[in-house]
């Protein structure tokens, strides 16, 4: 295969960040799930506010079930989830079969441990075929072209997250040098001011923090062809 | 066989993990549901499928040459073997697809004909399908999870391989291709067989391709890459009905068609798998006539039967209909996917009187047929043995050569009682085999 058009290939890039988005906030969750066992009952009020999701959630219980379960929270891990599938699933023979069935079970647990009196332990399922799912597509995508993009956007998304969530400027230049090999293969013309931006926000400054906001509104810019899905 | 039974709930599992699911509207809302396989299959000996096979290639063969007939010198109505109104007077009959002749003279590529078996082990022709047929995905994927589970079964038994379907299908459109890609052009994502378009385009490396992404520019078909490069398209098979193909042509306000594509095909530049126009071969109606087309084209007698059928358009069937209309089952020529049909036995008296009244008014409209006593067939639900009634969907692929798929998609009935196997009435699924010997 190996021939898409512009809609294949923005579910493509959406299909890599959307899994992504459910990896990292996954992380991300559980770190914060732990904090609010014995350090501090409203962590998830700042997690909200780093990943700029406003955080209207009344309580730390309610924040649990529905930033994990409620699909019509646009914010949820579950809502992230069935966007990447509705995106998959359009892409069946570009990734497999093989590949969408991963995601297809992520979704069935998701949906399995929504009334789980220990969730945690149950969706450690989905960051499990999500790794299945990366391998799959490795294995299974023959298109050069279609693994690219679909990685590149897990690189926009990880970039995006992380400088959310404060992580280390190392770790972003890491992701950040991964990405920019990514978007040399892609191949397709991609949006050069945007990427002389981050070069200097992220690879030429000592610390990416001041310009937070740019990077990620640089970010957004980056993929010229992609439209919101 | 045991060893598949005990297997049917994880069976069922991994079929789900692949997404074989079919999609619904129901209060105009889209769900996505499971289609129920039984693990029993349908069996069928060589001799009989050997059978099936003839019968079934010379029906098609003979629609076929009613297709091209029709659309072009009209001999058959001429010569009065069918009456004029009923092939013009139908809504299946496309005036726009007028002088149109598809490549290779094609234009009933996949054809989905259902078939019951009677009590008496008669197999009958219940429909022709030959717009746009969908469900081999189901038995394909089904087997291929049933060798999995129980390699025994299959080692003791001479089943025919069904796996193939994707290579036939890939036959089939590289013999029409006119110069280009073959793709599969799906309306969307909501549409109820959505998860067989992209099964389909994957298993004959086919591209899958949405009505934006296709494009006509000097009578030529193409699809747009998103680098920007196009690439001529030789042949779609599209899952889009006739209506919404192309919006110059047909609906005006279809959003789902690619515009112009029918005069890419006129031209012959393209192939259109199936070909446009088919509507008017597999019109209810039109199924009384099979028998008839087949001695006036071929100069045989029909290997398959039809079921005894009525048309109410003459005076002497209108009769017979009024008269017994408690004992047959009505159809509304109009209507698909088991809707639209209904069993005098199960009227009151009023509906009775509603429904002679309608056919009256519109005999054209309706068909009449004996019911059928059906050979039920054996499934396990929830472990426990009963008996459904099942109907068999046998395609036929037309390329090179006319080839009937050694399987087919057996549907049987969500209750013991009932006798609508389709799958949007809650019905389930089994794999049929055929045997080699």
């Amino acid at each position: 295969m190996g021939i898409i058009s512009i809609k294949s290939s923005d579910n493509l890039f959406w299909l890599g960040r959307y899994v992504e988005r459910v990896f990292t906030t996954l992380k991300a969750f559980t770190q914060c799930y732990d904090k609010m066992i014995d350090v501090n009952d409203d962590e998830y009020i700042s997690f909200c506010a780093k990943l700029g999701i406003g955080g209207n959630y009344s309580c730390r219980q309610e924040f649990i079930s529905s930033f994990l379960f409620d699909i019509d929270d646009p914010a949820s891990i579950f809502s992230s989830l069935m966007h990447a599938y509705d995106n998959a699933v359009e892409m069946r023979n570009e990734i497999s079969s093989e590949t969408l069935s991963y995601l297809q079970m992520a979704v069935d647990v998701m949906e399995k441990s929504r009334g789980s009196t220990a969730p945690l332990l149950k969706i450690q399922e989905v960051t499990d075929w999500i790794f299945a799912f990366w391998g799959s597509a490795d294995d299974n995508i023959e298109s050069e072209v279609s693994r690219n993009i679909l990685k590149f956007g897990r690189s926009i998304e990880r970039i995006d997250l992380y400088t959310r969530l404060d992580y280390p400027a190392e770790l972003i230049r890491k992701e950040f040098s991964i990405m920019l090999n990514r978007l040399y293969k892609v191949g397709v013309d991609c949006n050069a001011n945007a990427i002389a931006q981050l070069e200097k926000m992220i690879l030429e400054s000592d610390d990416y923090r001041p310009y937070k906001a740019s990077v990620q509104n640089e970010l957004a810019h980056i993929f010229v062809t992609g439209v919101m899905n | 066989m045991y060893g598949l039974i005990e297997h049917t709930d994880e069976i069922n599992r991994l079929l789900a993990r692949y997404g074989v699911k079919f999609g619904i509207y129901k209060n105009n809302v889209f769900n996505e549901r499971l289609f129920p396989f039984d693990t029993v299959p349908r069996i069928l000996s060589a001799d009989e499928f050997g059978f099936l096979s003839r019968g079934l290639r010379q029906r098609v063969t003979a629609l076929n040459m009613f297709l091209n007939d029709i659309y072009t010198a009209k001999r058959i109505v001429k010569d009065k073997v069918i009456p004029e109104e009923f092939v013009y007077g139908g809504a299946g009959y496309m005036m726009e697809c007028e002088g149109a002749v598809p490549p290779k003279g094609i234009f009933c590529h996949i054809s989905g004909i259902d078939l019951v078996q009677g009590s008496d082990m008669r197999w009958y022709v219940l429909e022709d399908n030959l717009r746009i047929p969908s469900g081999a995905s189901y038995p394909m994927i089904a087997r291929e999870l049933c060798r999995r589970a129980s390699p025994d079964t299959f080692r003791a038994n001479s089943v025919v391989d069904n796996r193939n379907y994707g290579e036939l299908l890939k036959k089939v459109l590289d013999y029409s291709n006119c110069g280009g890609i073959n793709v599969v052009l799906t309306p969307g994502r909501f549409n109820s067989a959505f998860f067989e378009h992209t099964y389909l385009a994957e298993k004959t490396g086919s591209v899958f391709a949405m009505p934006q992404d296709l494009f006509v520019e000097g009578n030529v078909l193409y699809y747009s890459e998103y680098s920007g490069r196009r690439q001529r398209v030789g042949a779609v098979y599209r899952r889009i009905s006739d209506d919404f193909l192309d919006p110059m042509t047909f609906r005006a306000d279809s959003l789902l068609g690619v515009p112009h594509i029918m005069d890419a095909y006129r031209a012959g530049n393209t192939a259109i798998v199936n070909a446009p126009g088919n509507s008017v071969a597999d019109d209810k109606g039109i199924y009384y006539y099979v028998p008839a087309m087949i001695k006036y084209y071929l100069g045989e007698d029909a290997i398959l039967s039809n079921a005894p059928t009525y048309l109410p358009f003459y005076e002497s069937d209108r009769k017979y209909v009024l008269e017994n209309i408690s004992r047959l089952v009505i159809k509304d020529v109009a209507e698909s996917g088991g809707y639209g049909v209904v069993f005098g036995s199960e009227l009151s008296l009023e509906q009775i009187y509603e429904l002679k009244k309608l056919i009256s008014k519109q005999p054209r409209r309706f068909i009449a047929q004996e019911v059928i006593s059906f050979n039920n067939l054996r499934v396990f639900e929830n472990g426990v043995p009963g008996e459904r009634k099942a109907d068999l969907r046998a395609f036929v692929l037309m390329g090179e050569e006319t080839v009937v798929w050694q399987s087919g998609l057996t549907r049987f009935a969500k209750d013991a009682d009932s006798f609508i196997v389709n799958s949007s009435q809650g019905g389930g699924f089994k794999d049929t085999w055929v045997l080699s010997r």
